[in-house]
């Protein structure tokens, strides 16, 4: 397995899911973005969260990775409550997010937006200036970890060029690159494909596959319903903030409610 | 080459120098960490005042003469380190305040809202570092234990400058390619993708404000040591923007675009209206690097924001070492059907 090495999982966290949201919800002004929202992340799997635009769901998952603060209700990840952490917190235990909008480093080439994802030693002054044995060594490990990386992605041709100077799908498979260097327990995906060409849109669902089937858990927000069919086994809906459902996309084309709120 | 000239000579090296060191700290929180802070120069100044203070003796030699706190004796480097830790240090504290809570622009104001206030400050509270006149007769570093004749301990000096710049021009590449200075930039480029990766980015951004306040503290040591007098009006906050501007047009993020910015700016530019004959009414001429300032910040801002230097992607092959090639072998190999090494 290349790249990615989900950290082993705490007991509480197989047993009720590796995440777990309860009761959220998040208001702006009257504004009811999230409402009473529960649901369960499996340890293993994609697991999917669809709706339609305004369903409220970039800002559970927003919530989740602690970039925005719930008006009332608890997270928590791998049988710890996370609810007050920093997002610096939750990703430091393995809970790594991507972004709807391309969130690379512009002027960082794609090989240090990598192994920037990682910490070592050197990113204290100290350490910097002392211990520079120490994290050359280490930098080594993670810089042959991104070549590899790269290399698993196609994208070993660009290792020397600026991120900002990438198409925007090539950003998002930065990204993704870059939270599997961070070692991720579960990655969350806020729309991986949007803005992508048809080409490079199947070359990321076939690496999403691929590191499914290495046993990396996902969290993935995704309007093609297509690609949400053979990704994820478990699929949640949610409408005006709302979680409407939650099953398989079979499932789902079979219920009414969400049928008429979203696959009509 | 008359005495006179080679006197200005040198001390055009030793203002290099200084402005180099300065910028360099600069560089590390604006270039590197995106922090803007105006208030640069006010740690310059508490570098100046501490070299100042640690050297004078007590201020009751000459009774009346001028007050300050302190007034130690210390000898060289001491009086040195102490002026690059206070400037770390209150760079640190102001940082922890500024940086946390605040959004980028409302820092920028808030560091500039710091240096006037710091300045009215000093100037008000005389017992502290003898107020609106200021300090003088700070004593250069060893210049009584090397016996040098005038002419020639300010070359000295000089070179001495010279080298402190070297050094720490070369700590600021060693920071600079070492993983801090990767979250440096990382940070500045997009600081909520650094935070969802683990990044504590008010804890970066504050040590790149503990680097770049030692920095300003050193150099402000080195000036004062030089010119053996300080004062408020040498530090009004629009020295800042002189830095700023060689930033600018040496080029944001590139080393040597500060050396050359250096050069460019505080040397070449502000020291030719020195040579241009008085006209006008008194003081127009000085007043005239501010309007040069300005107008060079905004002419590059315009047609080359990049700077003279510009800022260039590090290739893997900065990061290439031996560990990495022996890790990179058995892929090589593989690649063109090799045996594993």
């Amino acid at each position: 397995m290349i790249g990615v090495s989900p950290q082993p999982t705490a007991t509480v966290g197989e047993k009720h899911g590796l995440l777990r949201v309860d009761s959220l919800s998040r208001s702006y002004g009257g504004v009811k973005a999230v409402v009473d929202l529960s649901f369960d992340v499996p340890a293993s799997g994609i697991t999917g969260l669809i709706g339609p635009n305004g369903a409220g769901k970039s800002t559970a998952l927003g919530i989740v990775a602690g970039d925005i603060r719930q008006s009332s209700g608890r997270v928590t990840f791998d049988g710890r409550d996370i609810s007050d952490y920093a997002s610096h917190r939750r990703a430091q235990l393995g809970l790594v997010r991507t972004f709807q909008m391309s969130g690379e480093f512009g002027k960082l080439t794609v090989l240090e937006n990598l192994i920037t994802a990682v910490p070592t030693v050197g990113e204290s002054v100290s350490g910097a200036l002392l211990r520079r044995p120490a994290w050359r060594t280490a930098l080594d490990a993670v810089i042959a970890r991104a070549l590899e990386l790269l290399d698993r992605f196609d994208m070993a041709n660009k290792t020397d060029t600026w991120a900002s100077d990438l198409s925007g799908g090539q950003k998002r498979l930065v990204e993704i690159m870059r939270g599997l260097m961070a070692s991720p327990k579960l990655l969350l995906l806020d729309e991986p494909m949007a803005g992508v060409n048809p080409e490079l849109r199947k070359r990321i669902e076939t690496h999403l596959l691929e590191l499914r089937d290495d046993g990396l858990p996902m969290l993935m927000i995704e309007h093609e319903l297509s690609v949400v069919e053979r990704c994820c086994g478990h699929v949640i809906v949610m409408a005006r903030g709302l979680k409407l459902a939650e099953g398989t996309m079979a499932d789902h084309r079979a219920n009414e409610a969400v049928r008429s709120a979203y696959l009509a | 080459m008359n005495a006179g000239f080679q006197l200005y000579l040198a001390t055009l090296v030793v203002y290099f120098a200084v402005y180099a060191i300065a910028a360099m700290g600069l560089s590390i929180q604006y270039s590197y960490a995106g922090v803007v802070n105006l208030a640069f120069i006010v740690f310059q100044a508490a570098g100046a005042y501490t070299a100042a203070v640690l050297t004078l003796g007590p201020d009751t030699r000459i009774a009346g003469f001028q007050t300050y706190i302190l007034g130690y004796e210390l000898p060289f480097p001491i009086p040195l380190i102490a002026a690059a830790a206070v400037g770390a240090l209150l760079s640190s504290v102001v940082g922890v305040i500024a940086l946390k809570k605040l959004r980028r622009d409302y820092q920028a104001m808030a560091f500039l809202v710091l240096s006037v206030i710091a300045t009215d400050l000093v100037t008000n509270l005389k017992g502290l570092f003898n107020g609106q006149a200021g300090l003088a007769l700070i004593p250069s570093p060893l210049q009584n234990e090397l016996g040098l004749s005038y002419g020639d301990y300010h070359w000295a000096y000089a070179i001495y400058a010279v080298v402190l710049t070297a050094l720490v021009y070369g700590v600021c590449r060693w920071l600079g390619n070492s993983p801090l200075g990767v979250s440096w930039r990382a940070t500045r480029d997009n600081e909520t993708s650094a935070a969802a990766l683990g990044k504590n980015v008010a804890r970066v951004r504050l040590s790149a404000m503990a680097v770049g306040g030692a920095l300003a503290g050193l150099s402000g040591a080195v000036l004062v040591q030089f010119i053996t007098v300080w004062e408020p009006n040498s530090w009004l906050f629009p020295e800042t923007f002189v830095l700023f501007t060689s930033l600018i047009v040496g080029g944001l993020g590139n080393s040597k675009g500060v050396l050359l910015g250096v050069l460019a700016v505080p040397i070449l530019l502000l020291q030719g209206p020195s040579f241009l004959p008085e006209f006008g009414r008194t003081g127009l001429v000085d007043s005239l690097e501010w309007v040069i300032v300005g107008l060079v910040t905004l002419v590059f801002l315009w047609f080359r924001p990049k700077g003279l230097l510009p800022e260039r992607p590090r290739r893997l092959d900065k990061y290439r070492s031996k560990g990495l090639q022996a890790l990179l072998r058995p892929r090589l190999n593989r690649d063109v059907g090799g045996p594993p090494a």
